[in-house]
């Protein structure tokens, strides 16, 4: 009896708000416009991970925390504490974000979470990897030190143009018994001392346009090589000197890449 | 007139609604008024806050019905709507937020083949969740009322939650253990 009376009461109420125009149907351009801006975001969100994830790749590489684990305990050391892990954090973070955006898809929904995140995850390693290998870093990273980049400008100047003090990277000038002379990206001409303590790694060649990595120690502004280890496979794996490029992008790599 | 209504599937009636034929709503209404009532009388005791959720559902379905695809069951379409409503509702007069993060939509399981009613008869089944449970979590009893009450299918449940169907399946199964526990529980 009360179900027929509230069934009553619902079905009237109803059509007389619609008779009455309280209620308006949305236009299908309204949910055409709401889809599209989910996809616009979730789009952008996804281009802000794969750029965030490919700067941390050249930030490692660039200021050689990349080669760190390479020394063992104390190389681990140095990577973890430089490491941009701010940077990490809003990739996970805008990951997150895309996961909440693209649940509103049937072909998220209908598969368990870890799977969509970990989908997102693979997409913005492989991509970032990808972009990483272009020249567009370099290219912005110049245009931070011209002062020609508003937003990203600080980013690139705090991740980018200055690691950790400990690290050095360049490509040997001279190797002597006692010391070892490089040129860093920047161009400068460094004298690193090395002495019964210094790892070298075993029956490796020092030839002189070599680029090394070095751990150093700072003693009375001398420095003392911790260890050496050549990088040049590492960097031509990462180099975009394989992709395409026109010929009037050279400019944009930095001496790094050239060596 | 009256006999074209009644031959149109649920599908073809939104379609003509979608279309400018308005009045075609009404028959929309009459399909469903008793489903949405005995659905929303599983989650709400007050008849006044049913009559009221099961109003502002199809005010909400008509508001939103150009978003509705013909090619997809409109009743799976039209129970997300008020699966959606109850939820907000219980939200607002929950004192403690409910909790709706379920690791059991974040990892995979297996999807069960097991018939579900094997270890409690179905009709017992419906008639224990007809009686509305109040121990019960929200998230169990809405599978359970689903599966049970409205006679949905898994793919269906999985629609309507926007959940995967294992996961249905695991909601499903832990529904009825956590009801056979309550049952023990009151003998």
């Amino acid at each position: 009896m009360q179900q027929d009376n509230d069934k009553n009461s619902v079905r009237a109420q109803v059509l007389d708000q619609i008779k009455d125009g309280s209620v308006k149907m949305r236009s299908r351009a309204y949910f055409v416009l709401r889809t599209v801006l989910y996809i616009l975001g979730a789009v952008l969100v996804l281009l802000l991970a794969i750029f965030l994830e490919s700067f941390i790749l050249f930030s490692v590489q660039r200021t050689g925390a990349w080669f760190m684990p390479g020394f063992g305990f104390s190389g681990w050391g140095i990577f973890l504490t430089s490491f941009p892990w701010v940077l990490l954090l809003l990739v996970l973070l805008f990951v997150f974000i895309l996961e909440a955006l693209v649940a509103h898809f049937h072909f998220s929904y209908s598969k368990p979470v870890v799977y969509t995140i970990l989908s997102l995850v693979g997409i913005v390693v492989a991509a970032g990897f990808f972009l990483r290998a272009s020249s567009l870093h370099n290219f912005l990273l110049d245009k931070s030190y011209e002062g020609n980049l508003p937003l990203a400008g600080p980013m690139y100047q705090h991740y980018a143009a200055e690691g950790d003090e400990r690290i050095l990277i360049g490509e040997l000038q001279a190797v002597t018994e006692n010391e070892v002379t490089i040129r860093t990206v920047e161009g400068e001409i460094l004298q690193v001392r090395i002495d019964e303590q210094t790892r070298m790694g075993r029956g490796v060649e020092y030839l002189e346009g070599t680029v090394v990595a070095i751990i150093v120690d700072y003693d009375n502004e001398q420095m003392t090589a911790l260890g050496i280890r050549p990088v040049n496979r590492q960097f031509d794996s990462f180099s975009p000197r394989n992709l395409h490029r026109g010929p009037g992008m050279m400019h944009l790599f930095t001496p790094l890449n050239n060596f | 007139m009256a006999e074209q209504k009644q031959t149109k599937t649920d599908e073809e009636l939104a379609l003509s609604v979608q279309h400018g034929d308005k009045e075609l709503f009404g028959e929309l209404i009459t399909r469903y008024e008793d489903k949405m009532l005995r659905y929303a009388s599983r989650f709400l005791q007050s008849p006044q806050e049913r009559q009221d959720i099961v109003q502002d559902i199809f005010l909400k379905s008509y508001s939103a019905i150009q978003s509705f695809d013909s090619n997809r069951k409109f009743s799976s379409w039209l129970y997300r709507i008020a699966h959606n409503e109850i939820v907000n509702l219980l939200k607002k007069n929950s004192r403690s937020p409910l909790n709706f993060f379920d690791p059991e939509t974040f990892f995979p399981h297996p999807v069960s083949h097991e018939m579900p009613e094997r270890d409690l008869e179905k009709k017992e089944i419906e008639h224990l969740v007809a009686g509305s449970l109040k121990e019960l979590d929200y998230k169990y009893k809405e599978v359970l009322v689903l599966y049970y009450i409205e006679d949905m299918d898994y793919n269906d449940i999985s629609e309507i939650l926007k959940i995967p169907v294992s996961t249905v399946g695991v909601r499903l199964g832990r529904g009825r253990e956590k009801l056979k526990q309550l049952i023990g529980g009151k003998q």
